[in-house]
């Protein structure tokens, strides 16, 4: 199970790589929150990972609030995008 | 026991895999809608898939019900913001690509003139 999880949050880095360089190339507000909420839920994702690899509960209420937090910066966002312009 | 290792794995691997395919989509796909459309798959699928086996491997009842706590609220919360953005988007005028045809919001700022 260690090389599972090993592999998956090195696949999770990887997407959060990814998608941190389409927030930095150049593009629209909507782009770079788009990207951000990709590296959110990568993280949440390997949060959840983590825990499995290291037998404890304790870091899965991070991942609950980081996924709320990921809704209302993209509920922000919106709105800011919305009456400013893109 | 076995087996649910099996599964859990071949979970979160699979979650692991939507997160990257998608990465990459941001980068190839022409406008912010297709974009959009791409972005909204790992949040969902790929946060749900890796929870998902995470939970099949937790050690106590109370980690595996708020990793389904989890994942409920991400498969509510993530489409209302797609939502949101993908109307805030088109309100601001973000410019559609040309190959979109059906536009239901109303006139595109840059699509094609011919309209079907």
């Amino acid at each position: 199970m260690n090389v599972v999880t090993t592999i998956a949050i090195g696949l999770l880095a990887l997407a959060a790589a990814i998608n941190a360089a389409r927030a930095i190339r150049p593009g629209t507000v909507v782009d770079r929150a788009i990207a951000f909420d990709g590296i959110v839920s990568a993280i949440i994702s390997g949060i959840a990972i983590g825990a499995v690899r290291m037998h404890s509960g304790v870091l899965i209420d991070v991942a609950l609030v980081g996924g709320l937090l990921g809704f209302l910066t993209l509920a922000t966002v919106a709105r800011y995008v919305g009456r400013r312009g893109a | 026991m076995i087996v649910l290792d099996i599964v859990a794995a071949a979970l979160m691997l699979a979650g692991a895999l939507v997160c990257v395919i998608a990465a990459f989509g941001l980068h190839r796909l022409p406008d912010v809608y297709a974009r959009m459309h791409v972005a909204t798959k790992p949040a969902t699928l790929g946060i749900t898939l890796c929870l998902a086996g995470a939970a099949l491997r937790a050690d106590h009842a109370s980690t595996a019900t708020k990793l389904g706590l989890a994942i409920v609220l991400q498969l509510v919360t993530t489409p209302v913001a797609g939502h949101l953005l993908g109307r805030a988007a088109h309100a601001a005028r973000v410019p559609v690509s040309e190959r979109t045809f059906v536009d239901e919001l109303g006139s595109p700022p840059a699509g094609p003139s011919d309209d079907t």
